[in-house]
């Protein structure tokens, strides 16, 4: 990937151990990553970097506020920022407000890695480089 | 909401083990893919391309039990759901948080060993 046409990847999870292997496996795919295990970080990264990618868990227990509205806050700041949602199947409702809410995708957990690389590009038409 | 009087549901703790599912399909799935490659070398002897093989089998195995272990959580879940309120506050989360942060008993010393 170009370096100076590095893509930026934000991952917001409140379990710190997805962030972290997230961010490892796609800096390694040439993506300038950000990570945030609460919504209200993500808003403020978001608003500083705009990533071209933003991965947003649904449900985050720990976080102030829920995947849903900083999805809702992300696209109040750029109603054309790329949102993909990572939820459950057994959250119908929410997933149903993230779509209203302008969601790019959503993906369902647990997922396989070339399912995340398969989704991005599909939507931003971003080429990922297989495993390097 | 301080952090302090932060309660989690019964939900929030399955949303918990979901996550913990999650790690074990990724990091198994990427291990997988990472032995697969020195697996593809041409020059790679033969006694450890048995034992990358042997690897990958173990690992394949681990990503399928994490998934087997969504499956059963998901099997679970509404019939738990009907029987309490799946939103009600009954745990702590800085005990919850605490007990994570704690080793296992099979990490605590030599009388554990086999």
């Amino acid at each position: 990937m170009d370096a100076q046409r590095q893509p930026k990847l934000l991952i917001v999870d409140d379990e710190p151990t997805i962030v972290e292997f997230t961010q490892k496996i796609y800096e390694k795919k040439g993506f300038i990553t950000f990570g945030a295990d609460d919504g209200i970080k993500a808003v403020e990264i978001f608003q500083k970097e705009r990533p071209e990618v933003n991965l947003i868990d649904v449900h985050m227990p720990f976080s102030p506020i829920d995947g849903t509205e900083t999805l809702r806050r992300i696209k109040e700041i750029d109603k054309n920022a790329c949102c993909i949602m990572v939820s459950r199947v057994t959250d119908k409702e929410r997933v149903e407000a993230c779509r209203k809410n302008g969601a790019s995708a959503y993906i369902l957990k647990p997922f396989d890695l070339d399912v995340l690389d398969n989704t991005i590009t599909e939507i931003t038409k971003i080429q990922i480089p297989k495993e390097t | 909401m301080s952090q302090e009087n932060l309660r989690l549901s019964i939900r929030d703790i399955f949303h918990m083990l979901d996550n913990k599912h999650l790690v074990f399909v990724m990091y198994s799935d990427k291990l997988i893919k990472s032995f697969g490659q020195i697996l593809s070398r041409k020059d790679l002897p033969q006694d450890l391309r048995e034992l990358v093989s042997d690897y990958i089998g173990s690992l394949k195995m681990l990503k399928t039990t994490g998934h087997q272990s969504d499956t059963l959580l998901n099997e679970t879940k509404p019939i738990i759901y009907e029987k309490l309120n799946p939103d009600e506050g009954y745990f702590d989360a800085d005990s919850i948080k605490q007990k994570l942060e704690e080793p296992g008993p099979h990490f605590q010393g030599p009388e554990w060993k086999e």
